[in-house]
């Protein structure tokens, strides 16, 4: 339910079979008024604010020096969040790169996306952000990796890419917000922008993961960072029973010394990311726009950083699943916020977008957090959800997290209050019976309100990657 | 004393670095680290590969002494970035000579060309700093203060030449990263010295193995030839930055930066 004077998120703009039947023009990028697949957005008579798009890779919740996290120093980060709102219970639609990344794109769960595993287009039926806002008079950048599918394209759909090319985020996030730094500085302010900037760290941990020994030996290659190793994490070796496709999962090549270097190395990269959101804040200030730009912080998904022992991502654990999600725009919306309460997701950034931008938003299935950013009183949502493993499902509530896999006798249910480390599975304790009956209902429930397409690139699917 | 010859399979680094040895033939003139003089590196991406990876960037770098006490940096990088795009990177970094060089002023600038040489619109950045009175001010608007030592990342390839060949102690540092990112409590010190060979050719040889009733002579590959180099590592470790190793020969001439992932090669290689 949403305020009166607040854009419906879920009103439906055009029918699925006018955005089907205009597919073939859409999945040809084309975005002119003959031939895109969706009516054009009703712009209503008022300066719209610019919007900066800003999303790290891999970057966890609690990994910001703001959110309690002491083994990163995240100056920049935390300059954003003292100017805004960053939401606590933030969670990925998908806790992968290409799944979660087409929600934020496009405001849709992957299976509405057709982006259930990495590697996949977005379907032609959802308008991404830069389609969207193109046609609402915004000039529409991307800068960075985009990963749906091409890693780092230099042609997408409804944006002027800045090419900065692929690889690693030690070499590429530089140049992406140098480049965005540029733009910032050259761009004619006729009109309004909306910049996606995708820095790549600390993704780069993935590596150090499947390098194994030869990037992460068995003795401490630098003597002179042994007080500097983060503490293990209290659920390094706790294996709750699980689903079988979670079960099967564990990162067994590390002892406890080289875990501690590993998290060393995920939070120096944590750092580096927080130096290239510092680069682009500090361009909006010099150029004058930063009074007048929304800025939202992201990540697609966070990291295992040996919880459960885990690396990577693509689990429903919070080490995975939550990830920040801060909006700033002093003077116009609440600074120095931090909302503990409302459950808020990546498919949340396209009906907030278009809010502040007074533009109505496509078909999505997010809120905006436009009424929240503002401090009004709001009913909110009473769980969100992800995605996981292609098929697996995961619930959030305000206290329990249930997971669940099709076809696998073994379920999950986590009191998030008494038990944030998830280590204690509740699924078969007698006194919880009804909370996970509760938990099957609404996500059945949750499962048939959604709009699922056909999975997207089927014909050309490759064999799925290790890394995201 | 014969010299000892280390496997670089055993040293942190060298075992990352260990297929581009036997292509490796780094320079015999001599060198000074003090004067003037201009290297050419390739730029490797790791990832997730096991060997030589990806040479993603060209990056050169050029010294030349001003006066007794100064010296000029240039800086050019060269990385393709999708079908017919260049990214370039050119710098030019003024500092006084000290065992962690002082910079004093710097310019950057950075654009994004097309396949005609064309520059995309709106990617170019042209910036310029100055360090004064323990103040950085970036084009005359932005500026903050840095406490205690600071050098920028770029002045660290010139400074690993001319530091002593032995264990000193240099003060921790601020690092003035990608020439306008502070980051605080940098550390520079001096690692190992170790003697590997370079250059060597692979040539099928032949082992013989001992059975329980005979022995066979089994075909295998081999190493041989090659010099030996000597080298001395430098660790670089500190806020924002994934720790760095940078290898110097004797004479003080930077062959190799790794930091695990991205390494810097001295363009004195070449695939066998």
């Amino acid at each position: 339910m949403t305020s009166p004077n607040r854009t419906d998120s879920r009103t439906t703009v055009a029918t699925r079979r006018q955005f089907l039947k205009a597919g073939a023009a859409a999945a040809a990028g084309a975005t002119s008024l003959a031939a895109r697949a969706w009516p054009a957005p009703a712009v209503l008579e008022k300066r719209p604010p610019n919007l900066l798009l800003i999303i790290s890779d891999q970057l966890g919740l609690d990994a910001i020096a703001a959110h309690g996290c002491t083994d990163a120093r995240t100056h920049n980060i935390d300059r954003l969040i003292s100017r805004g709102t960053t939401f606590i219970e933030s969670h990925s639609s998908s806790p992968v790169c290409s799944p979660a990344r087409s929600s934020m794109m496009t405001g849709c769960m992957p299976v509405e996306t057709g982006v259930i595993s990495n590697d996949r287009p977005i379907h032609p039926s959802r308008p991404n952000l830069g389609q969207w806002f193109s046609e609402a008079d915004y000039e529409t950048v991307y800068c960075g990796k985009w990963h749906l599918p091409g890693g780092y394209p230099t042609e997408i759909p409804g944006f002027h890419v800045l090419p900065v090319g692929g690889g690693q985020g030690d070499i590429v996030d530089g140049y992406c917000s140098r480049a965005c730094e540029a733009y910032l500085h050259q761009r004619s302010k006729d009109q309004p922008f909306l910049l996606v900037s995708s820095l790549l760290q600390p993704h780069d941990i993935c590596y150090w993961a499947i390098q194994g020994k030869l990037l992460v030996p068995p003795e401490l290659p630098f003597p002179g960072v042994s007080n500097r190793l983060p503490s293990l994490p209290p659920n390094l070796h706790v294996r709750p029973k699980a689903p079988e496709k979670l079960d099967r999962i564990k990162y067994e090549s590390f002892s406890d010394d080289q875990w501690r270097y590993y998290l060393y190395i995920y939070y120096r990269q944590v750092e580096m990311v927080d130096a290239d959101v510092g680069r682009m804040l500090d361009a909006l200030e010099d150029t004058g726009q930063a009074d007048n730009t929304v800025v939202l912080f992201t990540s697609d998904h966070g990291d295992g950083r040996g919880r459960h022992q885990h690396v990577s991502k693509w689990y429903p654990y919070d080490e995975a699943a939550k990830v920040p999600l801060v909006v700033s725009c002093p003077g116009r919306l609440a600074e120095g916020c931090e909302d503990r309460t409302h459950l808020v997701s990546g498919i949340d950034i396209m009906d907030t977008f278009c809010d502040l931008a007074g533009t109505a938003p496509p078909k999505t299935s997010g809120r905006s957090l436009l009424p929240l950013l503002e401090q009004c009183s709001v009913a909110w949502r009473e769980f969100v959800a992800s995605e996981h493993f292609i098929d697996g499902r995961m619930l959030r509530t305000e206290r329990f997290k249930y997971v669940r896999f099709p076809g696998d006798p073994v379920e999950q249910l986590f009191d998030m209050q008494a038990d944030p480390w998830e280590t204690n599975n509740l699924y078969q304790d007698p006194q919880y019976a009804t909370v996970v009956e509760d938990h099957r209902r609404m996500l059945a429930r949750w499962e048939k309100s959604l709009d699922p397409v056909e999975p997207t690139g089927e014909a050309n699917r490759r064999k799925p990657q290790a890394k995201g | 004393m014969p010299e000892t010859i280390s496997e670089p399979e055993e040293i942190f680094t060298l075992d990352i670095l260990e297929p581009f040895l036997p292509g490796f033939s780094p320079p015999e003139e001599p060198h000074q680290p003090s004067g003037d003089w201009r290297l050419q590196y390739g730029l490797y991406s790791l990832g997730a590969v096991r060997g030589i990876g990806r040479r993603v960037g060209d990056f050169a770098v050029c010294r030349q002494q001003r006066g007794p006490e100064a010296f000029v940096l240039d800086i050019q990088c060269r990385r393709p970035v999708g079908p017919g795009y260049t990214s370039t990177l050119t710098a030019q970094i003024e500092a006084q000579l000290a065992p962690l060089p002082i910079p004093t002023q710097w310019f950057w600038e950075s654009e994004i060309l097309d396949s005609a040489g064309s520059r995309v619109p709106g990617s170019q950045l042209r910036r310029a700093a100055v360090l004064g009175n323990g103040r950085v001010e970036i084009d005359g608007k932005r500026g903050f203060a840095v406490s205690g030592p600071c050098t920028l990342n770029w002045l660290l390839f010139e400074a690993v030449g001319r530091l002593p060949r032995a264990e000193s102690a240099l003060p921790d540092f601020t690092l003035l990263d990608d020439f306008d990112r502070p980051k605080p409590g940098h550390n520079l010190r001096y690692d190992k010295r170790r003697t590997v060979l370079v250059g060597q050719r692979t040539v099928p040889q032949t082992q013989l193995e001992e059975l329980p009733k005979g022995r066979i002579h089994k075909s295998v590959w081999g190493r041989t030839g090659g010099r030996p180099v000597e080298l001395h590592a430098y660790q670089h470790t500190g806020e924002g930055i994934v720790p760095f190793l940078y290898w110097v020969d004797a004479a003080g001439r930077l062959l190799f930066a790794v930091s695990g992932l991205e390494a810097f090669v001295l363009d004195s290689f070449q695939r066998s």
